[in-house]
């Protein structure tokens, strides 16, 4: 166990770590936006963009994995576009990994802000609009403040689920040790080739730092502001 | 300055492993190829991998998964220099796609399989008919549909007019590597896998014999796409000499006393 720390790779905790920070943040921007599209606007479709949306969570990883190799591929039009615009391919980077969690932190973040949007009081809005504010400024100041606990919550949940992801990483970024191969890939690795000392330390790490990551989460997001 | 007890401590470790040519002295900084390697490959590689480092500065970083998922990724680009499946079918198919370096493809062992159960199991079983019998409940296997071990395991128990009777009680692992540990972890029975993964002590593994099944040839090529096709070939080299296929021999595998020649 203790020959098992001191020759501890932690590349993979610490990449896992950066992807889920970066997925999250995507997931955030793109969540919350997405939420109050879906909340607050009518259009044809919106349900439907709702359910794509939540498809990820539904489909099992490893075919989810497959189909979004086959799309962004080095040979696809979306796997020129990203190589044309960054210069580099998509697919075996550690891009593709913070794409796999940001897809499936995506849903947890749409679909818990977008109830919190539509429980919100729409008098609340509508008196900041009698009172002259622009669209703009209720989201900001009204909205958005009020959701505050649910776009916590959803964070955390979307920041847990992007760490956690495996199937997909496993597919489109794949398992190449000290480039691409996140904590979740690395425990499935160490367990693959029989080395369960590996396994067990990592499990332990990574759950120690996700407890105390989703406990001080927790802390934060109840101390009244 | 480095640490000398440490150089020793690491020369020590490097001589037990592999025999240490005195001429190749450690100086270049080192190379590193990325290859792909089946699952049954796991232990074997690790060594010879290890074996590289220490002797020709070549730094080897391995990916091992289910030959399918392996060439799958490399058809769509994954950056491996280096394949080496568990059947010659998988690279087949990447050949077709022209991404195999042309004359790379080489069979450099085959594999073997046995029948694996825990040292403690209450039903040892000493050949596939023992599997027949109702006091096993539960034989995993690699799934024959991708697995290539799966396959001739499908394969040794349909030549002894086994299949049908045991059918039921099969449970298929994702690749060779799952079914192996559903029998290490004592949820199955037994399992008939690699014999390169059943080296732990603490197993049974009785051997099935080869004529049961079709050849399990491991096949490497190297990939077209690779910027090191000559580190590549020193990899090569390396698992034909007799130190590599030594190693190969220690892991269960059955390399031919000379070179196998290519296909």
């Amino acid at each position: 166990m203790l020959t098992a720390i001191s020759t501890l790779d932690w590349f993979p905790i610490q990449l896992s770590f950066q992807v889920s920070t970066l997925a999250t943040a995507i997931a955030l921007i793109f969540g919350v936006s997405l939420a109050w599209v879906l909340a607050r606007l009518r259009f044809w479709g919106k349900e439907w963009l709702d359910a794509a949306i939540t498809l990820p969570l539904v489909l099992p990883p490893t075919v989810l994995g497959y189909y979004l190799l086959v799309v962004l591929g080095q040979r696809t039009f979306l796997g020129r576009a990203h190589e044309w615009f960054w210069g580099s391919p998509l697919t075996f980077t550690p891009a593709a990994a913070v794409v796999a969690a940001t897809i499936h932190a995506l849903p947890l973040m749409v679909k818990s802000v977008r109830a919190a949007f539509e429980a919100l009081d729409q008098r609340i809005e509508d008196a900041a609009r009698t009172l002259g504010a622009s669209e703009l400024r209720i989201l900001l100041t009204v909205t958005l403040p009020l959701a505050r606990r649910s776009i916590q919550a959803a964070t955390v949940l979307a920041f847990a689920r992007a760490l956690g992801d495996f199937g997909v990483t496993l597919m489109i970024a794949g398992n190449i040790p000290g480039k691409t191969q996140t904590a979740s890939v690395a425990i499935y690795d160490a367990v693959q080739a029989g080395r369960e000392q590996d396994a067990l330390v990592l499990v332990l790490i990574v759950s120690a730092l996700a407890l105390a990551f989703l406990y001080t989460a927790n802390k934060l997001s109840s101390t009244k502001f | 300055m480095p640490n000398p007890w440490l150089l020793l401590w690491a020369a020590l470790l490097a001589s037990a492993a592999c025999t240490q040519n005195p001429a190749l002295k450690v100086t270049v900084p080192p190379v590193t190829i990325y290859v792909a390697a089946a699952s049954d490959l796991t232990p074997a590689f690790t060594e010879i991998g290890s074996c590289l480092g220490a002797s020709k500065s070549i730094k080897v970083v391995f990916t091992f998964g289910s030959s399918g998922l392996l060439s799958k990724q490399i058809e769509q680009g994954a950056p491996f220099d280096l394949f080496a499946s568990a059947s010659g079918g998988f690279v087949d198919r990447l050949e077709s796609q022209g991404l195999v370096l042309q004359g790379s493809r080489q069979v450099f062992a085959q594999g073997r399989l046995v029948i694996w159960q825990r040292q403690d199991t209450a039903t040892p079983v000493n050949s596939l008919e023992d599997l027949a019998t109702p006091a096993i409940r539960r034989i995993a296997i690699a799934n024959p549909e991708h697995a290539p071990y799966g396959l001739a395991a499908r394969q040794s128990l349909e030549s002894k007019k086994l299949w049908e009777a045991v059918k039921e009680k099969i449970v298929f692992g994702e690749n060779v590597a799952q079914a192996f540990q559903f029998a290490q972890t004592g949820n199955v029975d037994a399992a008939i896998v690699a014999q390169s993964l059943a080296m732990r002590p603490q197993g049974r593994a009785i051997p099935v014999e080869p004529a049961a099944h079709a050849p399990i040839d491991q096949t490497l090529c190297i990939l077209r796409r690779s910027q090191q096709p000559e580190v590549c070939r020193q990899f090569v080299e390396f698992l034909f000499s007799a130190d590599g296929r030594a190693i190969l021999r220690r892991y269960g595998f059955v390399v031919r006393s000379t070179v196998l020649s290519t296909e």
